[in-house]
């Protein structure tokens, strides 16, 4: 089937870094019912270990070499240009073997020669464990540099690959090429960078040092262009997608989220008994049955304005900001004004909670006016929001 | 050799591939072993849809607690769309009933809920959109509780934010037991001409188990509530250390900025400098 063959490339070919064996391993046991349609991968399996530079190590060597499309001799067969080698590759296995002489000869061949030297030097100066190749390619017209960092911790749930390649034109001096960063990270999730940055410069002089002296450049820069990246995205959308708290700077009260409550003068109206007491201040609805006895002015006064709008009565009697710290504690939720509702008083704007005075040190009962303070806001806000939608 | 059970196979796939498809992914998946569709599309989160309620007018989130066949629940009318073939009845005081709609008590603590969770959403994200969707248990209810911010649009830099709460609140004697799975889908881009495209991508999953007392259904709602805010406070600041954290230090184990012989060297003369004075 070949939708089916289609699906389980595309998995190798998504593969993480240092994962291919994973996947694989989860493709047989899905396909368990078609065991031939893993024996049909060998295309994929190609495709992925020449697109990601997998490394092999050659029978009888300690140095990783290079598998692209541009050391490939064909037939499964690829060559190494620092051990004077060719090799058979089996793309299943990631093994090697069958060594032979290959000795590097044609136009580019001095070029290739002197860049692998120059860029052995550069890879040691800043990869601690990579490996790297020249071949020239393009019917031996141009040169392809290859660098290839891996690094894998599946112990701790992380894997890594660096990948650069460049393509050098001699005559033009051209260098183009591109960097790409994979790192996959699994520990109870899955989270991964992918990177891709397409590189383009020049080459003034036409030797192995001035190529990697232009690779170094560009990829030093792109490094740090890579970390401000990452201050920029978590100082940029993710910030701006969740708060840490809100403004506050406190957490929710969910209590007083969930006991919140929009009154309507008529509701307000029926709390006016010494045993159920609500008043009304600017536009905020208090339960201040409990408050009654408490109440240093008397609690004749309270119940002279039960089940009505107080500001008036409050504002007159010009009650300090501690007084007005204590009523937030009474605090039910907001009135719903209707047509015909006694209107706000002007005095309304002289009350300013005393946030302005914030520092180092204030209590939490400030806070909690300050946050009760801005679920008022909101809610003012939505009301408002409503009215006009309900008016257009 | 044990068989391994192919369920099992295509989650340990999933966090593999690339998180960005998780969605194409598992349609694949889907077609290529149809009978693990079900346990698929109820274990795997995906970034969340977004409706608009035909009676309120107000966005709402789909997920597979508030689907029923091809339609979804609003919670702000408690009416599925498109409109289901046999139309619902109300689940009565104690049952839900068999098309998916909670019982008339628990439907109060869905409203009571979605509106705490409102507050909740404009705190904390300042825009968005949450639902929130319960149902009854045998001996309890259970519920999630969804919340959904894209990063504003025309910014050199794209974001999505995708909660995804799933709870039990078990009546137990004196308590309540609350079990809590919280998935949090990140996925974070950036694209211009020096940076190339750098693309952040993931999900991450937390669990929790509580016992609380519960007296009252405010008091579930707000005990929910309380879960939900430290769940998320937790998970973003591990999303933090894992995406800005972790990731920008395995980019620094592959490729040094720094000439490595260099700090070789540093390194060496600081052993040096240490070791004269303590001789």
């Amino acid at each position: 089937m070949a939708s089916s063959l289609a699906t389980i490339e595309s998995f190798v070919e998504g593969a993480p870094p240092g994962e291919l064996s994973d996947v694989i391993n989860d493709i047989k046991t899905l396909t368990v019912n078609e065991p031939e349609l893993v024996s049909e991968l060998g295309p994929a399996f190609e495709k992925y270990n020449e697109e990601q530079f997998v490394t092999v190590k050659l029978p009888g060597s300690s140095q990783q070499v290079v598998i692209s499309s541009h050391n490939s001799l064909g037939d499964g067969r690829y060559f190494d240009v620092e051990s004077s080698s060719s090799f058979a590759f089996d793309h299943a296995t990631q093994k090697a073997s069958e060594v032979q002489s290959h000795v590097l000869d044609g136009a580019q061949a001095d070029l290739v020669k002197s860049t692998l030297k120059s860029l052995s030097t550069y890879v040691q100066e800043h990869y601690p464990s990579a490996s790297y190749g020249v071949y020239p390619t393009e019917n031996d017209t141009k040169i392809a540099v290859i660098i290839v960092a891996n690094k894998y911790s599946p112990n701790n749930y992380w894997n890594g690959r660096w990948r650069s390649l460049y393509i050098f034109d001699p005559p033009s001096g051209v260098l183009d090429g591109s960097i790409k960063v994979d790192v996959h990270y699994y520990e109870d999730g899955n989270v991964r960078l992918l990177t891709n940055k397409p590189i383009s410069g020049y080459v003034s002089s036409d030797t192995g040092a001035g190529i990697c002296k232009e690779i170094a450049a560009g990829e030093k820069k792109y490094q740090e262009e890579l970390n401000r990246g990452f201050t920029s995205l978590s100082e940029g959308a993710f910030k701006s997608l969740r708060r840490q708290l809100p403004v506050t700077r406190q957490k929710i009260e969910w209590d007083r989220v969930i006991s919140y409550r929009e009154f309507t003068y008529q509701d307000v109206a029926e709390h006016n008994t010494k045993k159920d007491l609500f008043l009304v201040i600017h536009d905020k609805v208090y339960d201040s049955t409990k408050f009654i006895d408490e109440h240093p002015g008397g609690e004749e006064v309270l119940l002279d304005v039960g089940g009505q709008d107080a500001t008036e009565a409050f504002e007159d009697v010009g009650h300090s900001d501690e007084a007005r710290e204590t009523l937030e504690k009474y605090y039910v939720g907001n009135v719903k004004r209707q047509p015909g509702d006694p209107t706000p008083k002007a005095t309304a704007s002289a009350v300013a909670p005393p946030a302005d005075t914030s520092g180092a040190g204030m209590g939490t009962a400030l806070y909690a006016f300050v946050f009760i303070g801005g679920l008022a806001a909101y809610f003012g806000y939505q009301y408002l929001q409503q009215n006009q939608e309900a008016s257009a | 050799m044990a068989a391994v059970d192919p369920f099992d196979s295509a989650l340990d796939l999933l966090r593999r591939l690339n998180p960005k498809h998780t969605s194409e992914h598992l349609n694949a998946l889907i077609t290529l072993a149809p009978e693990l569709t079900e346990d698929l599309l109820s274990s795997v989160d995906q970034p969340l849809a977004v409706r608009r309620c035909r009676q309120s007018g107000r966005d709402y989130l789909l997920c597979d607690y508030n689907r029923d066949g091809d339609s979804y629940r609003s919670p702000w009318s408690n009416e599925f769309d498109p409109p289901l073939q046999d139309a619902p009845v109300s689940g009565g005081e104690e049952q839900s009933n068999a098309a998916g709609l909670p019982s008339e008590k628990v439907r109060r603590m869905e409203v009571k809920a979605n509106e705490a969770f409102d507050v909740y959403r404009e705190l904390y994200y300042e825009g968005g959109v949450s639902s929130v969707y319960f149902w009854n248990l045998d001996d309890g209810f259970a519920g999630v509780v969804l919340l959904k911010k894209v990063a504003t649009p025309g910014t050199s830099s794209e974001g999505t934010w995708d909660s995804i709460h799933v709870f039990e609140a078990i009546d137990r004697a004196r308590f309540t037991q609350y079990n809590l799975t919280s998935t949090v889908i990140l996925s974070l881009a950036t694209d211009n001409s020096s940076l190339g495209e750098m693309d952040l991508s993931g999900n991450m999953t937390r669990q929790i188990e509580i016992e609380l007392p519960a007296e009252s259904d405010e008091q579930q709602i707000a005990n929910i509530g309380k879960l939900v805010e430290d769940m998320e406070l937790k998970m973003r600041n591990l999303l933090q250390e894992v995406y800005f954290g972790k990731a920008k230090d395995v980019v620094g184990d592959l490729r040094s900025v720094g000439s490595l012989s260099e700090s070789a060297r540093e390194r060496e003369a600081q052993r040096d400098l240490i070791g004269s004075m303590r001789r």
